[in-house]
């Protein structure tokens, strides 16, 4: 070791070393397993955030782990100093800087792409956006579909096949889908996983999130707000993405088996208020 | 002492000791008043309950009898703890002053009493709170087990969430209890060169209502337990059966207990600095505990205000959460998470000052950046009244404030960044010695950094859909909270007990400690936010098969943690008590005020109050002074009363203690109503097609009477002040009872009208608003009330205030009189104006 390293320039280099290897890494290899994956528009544009944000987060947990052990090795107290203090260094105006600057422009930059990104291209992104949305799907009339939760099960309306009421939640590929959540009781949250959705479900409120599917297959849902006692079940929903041919034939039979119910259900409503019951929580 | 108590006559005065013992206060008798106390609720609840079910779901139990059993027990362990004996004294008029049991007594048995050493309640406070962290600690290893297997086969599900809803109210009242109650009244004035708090009183009264707390939220399980975890959210809160009632009590409980432990360390800070401590000088632990403070006394109030909401909603029949009759699930969630974000922070800042302590003890340097890592504290405190509905993203209201709270949360980053700045620094060709506490220390900086960066994930707002309600979310505040601040406390722990006790701990145990814990704490974490991000949410018992094997590994991960509990508690058992070693006065050769003290502590902690001359971080610097003088010459009378001209053993406020107070208990009152006037303007807003009332109106003549009767006297009070300086006490004295009367005047008519009014709290969010929002002004100016009264009783015993300054001496009972009624000016005009915003929303507009 020379007399008089260059602390600061020895641990740039082995950061950027390491940064240099790590946040390709991380962000090509990595970012592609990244939750909640690409069945929808929403979720690719979740996980390209999430890769963003890994992207961001490698090089500065590697500076400060880098930096902190550096420190440890190179200035660890020896039996041979014991007694000595450290070097007199109360700040450094140039680094508080650069460390503002650099902190700043990673606040405004993650702030503003994901706004950027939810009110624009991301229609949400998967986010609920409460009864009077920000962003809106252009083009085709979304599907609308009214999710009702429940102590402790989810029902799902569709007001353009008569209000057909399912426990069933099928949604066609390819096309927006207008999520009205709500609940009957008390709150809940829709979460459907792969499809990058989250909605809570709050008694008299509606909650509007918008999915595009880009293809067919099965996807889970769950309660993902405490309910009660039997939150924990709340998954055992039969739910996929259909092909459009698929999707009309599902509700046809749908309607068929339900056409006794229909007539009976309460008229179709963004919002319900049934009467208080008695439940256990 | 010894001379009188000779060998002769021990045993009598055993005996009669245990004779008196439930005359006499403590905890013997603090438990069986609240036996009474407790019966006597429950006895009250059914005479006069019953009539009024739930409106939320109907049911018809007895809310009210739990709720005033639970109130009247509170009242009777106060009562029984002596708690009593000293407002009802100021009451009668007796002069302000020390009781003979107040006094600090020597030996174990101290730590079981009340006491107004500040020394002994910071260590009750930890004997508290490591007592809650065991328990909850246990209920953390119930859930791991209950989630080794996916069906849930352990537990029943009310079972299983009671446990989680423990676990997690438990480790939130600990955490926030422990630092800042344990070492920050142990501590504070020790570092700020004082002989004890400002209120020590309140202090004491804190504690054992934290105690108390505690017992209510335990007793949960003996009435039926709650679902509903440690965020309550309505209404599943109005639906669950009698055990809710314990959950919102003893948060109502906490809350008090927040604000009054900010109320007396605040004000210490502020008041009671010896001198030469100057702002620049302050030890960061103490700024961490200032901006705790801060945090404490503005937003544990809205936590109060909210827990009695929804206490109406379960007992009288009000709807303020219930979305179908008038009031707002969003309502609560609002209320709590403006209280439940600071109290985030209430958890990481003392933790932050506790790392910035420490890290130049250990790095032998001064602490980098000290002003940076100060405005990073005071920044964090303030930003974190701005983000709290971060924690709404998902909850379906209106989103065109999102951008907002995702810019203001992240922006927390920038304070954090630089404490984070500060800490890195401070490591800079540093001479480090990896002791144990400079371990947890280093390790805090780790766990933080994870939980800093999956908090970007949470706070924007594409990736919150997936993360929010998740199992990420849950290992992102473990990493805060217990990768923080528990780090923090344990570091604390290992750096202070020698001081404290004067006895070391283990090394090899210690280290042993630290690595079991720091390797477990990583593999039980780390895994959760990968089992979050896939699709598992929190507080479930039972999940998806897919998910089991990472469960079985965080669950024997979270088994490995607990072990390494053990060790720590093996640790204590040892060296504290089984092979006690002594520690020496300064292990750590630290530069700080509390180490240059002898071991123990004495009882008045400084002979003479310290003159300070330097920063206590000034290690490498030769041409710096020592950190105080601890004998400065001084005048004779100084040193037998304190700088602050009280006598060193009298528990009073200083007459400038009194009025910084007064003006933080104004704020912590405003905010506390502002609870109530949120609920109004909130439910206001929302009540487009809802119910509101019943059509039927209050009478403006009545609100128009009773605002009448608060401002006239208001106006009477602030003339009688006005003379008080010219015309001395006599002249003082006729106009402050004029506006006494006027004062109880319009409580009576606050009374009366409630009685009468037209409409009943099922109507609407109005009516529910209205009942809650006027019964928490009567509380207000029935304290304000109790005030005023002890003024006019202290003020007979004074002829003038010239005399009795004079010829007092050392206690100048008129200095506190005046200093006492400018405080209760501030406060009496604050309730004044509560009470005109009240009218105006509540009568005029409606």
């Amino acid at each position: 070791m020379p007399a008089n390293p260059h602390h600061g320039r020895r641990i740039l280099a082995i950061w950027f070393v390491l940064a240099a290897i790590a946040t390709p890494l991380v962000v090509l290899v990595g970012g592609p397993h990244l939750p909640p994956q690409d069945a929808t528009v929403q979720a690719e544009h979740q996980q390209q955030i999430n890769t963003i944000l890994a992207g961001v987060v490698t090089p500065i947990s590697l500076a400060i782990i880098v930096y902190s052990l550096y420190a440890l090795v190179t200035w660890r107290s020896r039996q041979s100093d014991a007694g000595a203090d450290g070097v007199l260094l109360r700040g450094d105006r140039k680094v508080v800087t650069w460390w503002i600057v650099a902190n700043v422009i990673i606040v405004v930059g993650v702030v503003a792409y994901g706004t950027y990104d939810w009110i624009g291209p991301g229609v949400g992104s998967g986010s609920a956006q409460g009864p009077t949305p920000l962003a809106r799907p252009g083009g085709e009339k979304p599907l609308e579909v009214q999710v009702i939760a429940q102590q402790w099960q989810f029902t799902f309306r569709y007001p353009s096949y008569g209000g057909l009421a399912t426990p069933e939640l099928m949604i066609p590929e390819d096309r927006y889908v207008e999520f009205h959540v709500t609940s009957l009781d008390v709150v809940h949250s829709f979460w459907a996983v792969s499809l990058g959705v989250k909605a809570d479900a709050v008694g008299g409120a509606d909650n509007v999130v918008y999915v595009r599917a880009n293809e067919p297959g099965p996807f889970r849902v769950q309660c993902s707000e405490l309910c009660g006692l039997y939150h924990g079940q709340m998954y055992q929903v039969t739910s996929a993405v259909l092909t459009e041919a698929d999707f009309a034939q599902w509700i046809a039979k749908q309607q068929q088996t339900y056409s006794d119910i229909v007539p009976d259900l309460p008229p179709y409503a963004h919002v319900y208020s049934p009467t208080p019951v008695n439940l256990a929580g | 002492m010894s001379d009188v108590a000779g060998t002769a006559i021990p045993t009598p005065t055993v005996r009669s000791r245990n004779w008196r013992v439930l005359n006499s206060p403590g905890v013997v008798a603090g438990l069986a008043y609240a036996v009474v106390g407790f019966l006597l609720g429950m006895w009250l609840g059914r005479v006069i309950g019953g009539g009024w079910p739930r409106a939320a779901n109907g049911s018809d139990e007895n809310d009210l009898a739990l709720v005033l059993g639970y109130v009247l027990a509170v009242v009777g362990w106060v009562w029984g703890l002596g708690f009593v004996r000293y407002p009802g004294s100021r009451l009668r008029g007796a002069e302000p002053g020390a009781y003979a049991e107040e006094r600090t007594g020597e030996g174990v048995a101290r730590y079981f009493e009340v006491t107004t050493d500040h020394k002994v309640v910071g260590i009750q406070y930890l004997i508290v709170s490591l007592a809650i962290l065991l328990v909850a600690g246990v209920n953390a290893m119930l859930i791991r087990t209950q989630l080794l297997s996916a069906d849930g086969s352990i537990f029943y599900p009310n079972e299983y969430l009671t446990i989680v809803g423990l676990h997690g109210s438990m480790m939130i009242m600990t955490m926030s209890a422990a630092a800042v109650g344990g070492f920050g009244n142990y501590l504070v004035p020790l570092m700020i060169g004082a002989r004890r708090t400002a209120f020590p009183r309140i202090q004491a009264l804190a504690l054992w209502l934290l105690v108390a707390g505690a017992l209510v939220l335990l007793s949960s399980v003996l009435v039926g337990g709650f679902t509903s975890g440690w965020t309550g959210y309505m209404p599943l809160g109005d639906q669950v059966q009698l055990g809710m009632n314990s959950y919102y009590v003893a948060f109502g409980l906490v809350a008090i207990t927040l604000t009054l432990v900010g109320l007396d360390l605040f004000v210490t800070i502020v008041t009671m600095r010896a001198p030469g401590l100057t702002w620049g000088r302050l030890p960061m632990f103490v700024w961490g505990v200032f901006a705790t403070t801060i945090l404490m006394a503005l937003a544990a109030p809205m936590l109060l205000g909210a827990t009695l909401l929804a206490v109406f909603d379960r007992t009288i029949g009000t709807v303020n959460f219930v979305g179908s009759m008038g009031g707002s699930a969003f309502l609560w969630e609002n209320l709590f998470w403006f209280f439940g974000h600071p109290e985030v922070y209430i958890l990481a800042l003392p933790g932050f000052g506790i790392l910035l302590e420490i890290l130049p003890v250990f790095t032998r340097k001064t602490l980098w950046g000290y002003r940076l890592a100060v405005v990073g504290m005071l920044g964090v405190a303030f930003l974190s009244f701005t983000v709290w509905q971060h924690h709404l993203f998902v909850s379906g209201i209106n989103s065109d404030l999102r951008p907002g709270y995702s810019l203001s949360t992240e922006m927390i980053s920038i304070p954090t960044g630089f404490i984070f700045l500060c800490a890195l620094g401070t490591l800079w060709k540093g001479r480090i010695r990896l002791t144990v506490p400079m371990l947890f220390c280093l390790a805090f900086i780790f766990n933080f950094l994870v939980g800093g960066a999956s908090g970007m994930y949470l706070s924007d707002v594409p990736s919150n859909a997936t993360t929010h309600g998740s199992y990420f979310v849950m290992a992102h505040f473990h990493y805060t909270i217990m990768g923080g601040l528990v780090y923090a406390l344990f570091a604390a722990i290992y750096y202070w007990l020698p001081k404290m006790t004067g006895l070391r701990f283990r090394e090899g145990l210690a280290k042993l400690h630290f690595w079991t814990m720091f390797v477990a704490f990583n593999a039980t974490f780390l895994p959760l936010f990968l089992v979050g991000a896939r699709g598992m949410p929190r507080r479930v018992s039972t999940y998806q098969p897919a998910f089991r094997g990472l469960n079985v590994f965080v669950s024997i991960s979270a088994f490995v943690l607990g072990a390494s509990m053990l060790v720590f508690i093996v640790n204590f058992v040892v060296s504290q008590f089984l092979k006690r070693e002594a520690a020496e006065p300064n292990p750590w050769q630290s530069r700080g005020l509390e180490w240059q003290l002898p071991t123990p502590v004495p009882t008045h902690n400084f002979d003479e109050i310290p003159q300070v001359l330097s920063a206590p971080y000034e290690y490498g610097d030769p041409d710096a002074p020592p950190v105080a003088d601890l004998r400065p010459s001084r005048p004779t009378a100084t040193t037998i009363t304190g700088l602050h001209g009280y006598p060193v053993d009298d528990p009073d406020p200083t007459p400038s203690s009194l009025i910084v107070g007064a003006r933080v208990l104004s704020a912590a009152a405003i905010v506390f109503i502002a609870a109530f006037g949120f609920a109004y303007v909130y439910l206001k807003a929302q009540n487009s097609n809802g119910r509101w009332n019943n059509g039927e109106e209050v009478s403006v003549l009545f609100g128009t009477a009773t605002l009448g009767a608060v401002v006239a006297s208001a106006a009477a009070y602030l003339v009688a002040t006005r003379r008080l300086r010219t015309n001395g006490v006599a002249g003082w004295r006729g106009l402050a009872t004029v506006s006494f009367v006027l004062g109880a005047a319009a409580i009576g008519l606050h009374v009366w009208q409630l009685d009468t009014l037209p409409f009943s709290p099922t109507d609407g969010g109005y009516a529910s608003v209205y009942i809650g929002w006027t019964a928490a002004i009567v509380a207000v100016e029935l304290g304000a009330m109790y005030w005023l009264l002890t003024l006019l009783r202290g003020s007979l015993r004074v002829a003038t205030i010239e005399a009795d300054l004079d010829a007092n001496g050392p206690r100048p009972v008129a200095a506190h009189l005046v200093a006492s009624a400018g405080g209760y000016r501030v406060f009496w005009s604050t309730a004044v104006a509560i009470e005109a915003v009240a009218f105006v929303l509540l009568v005029l507009v409606r």
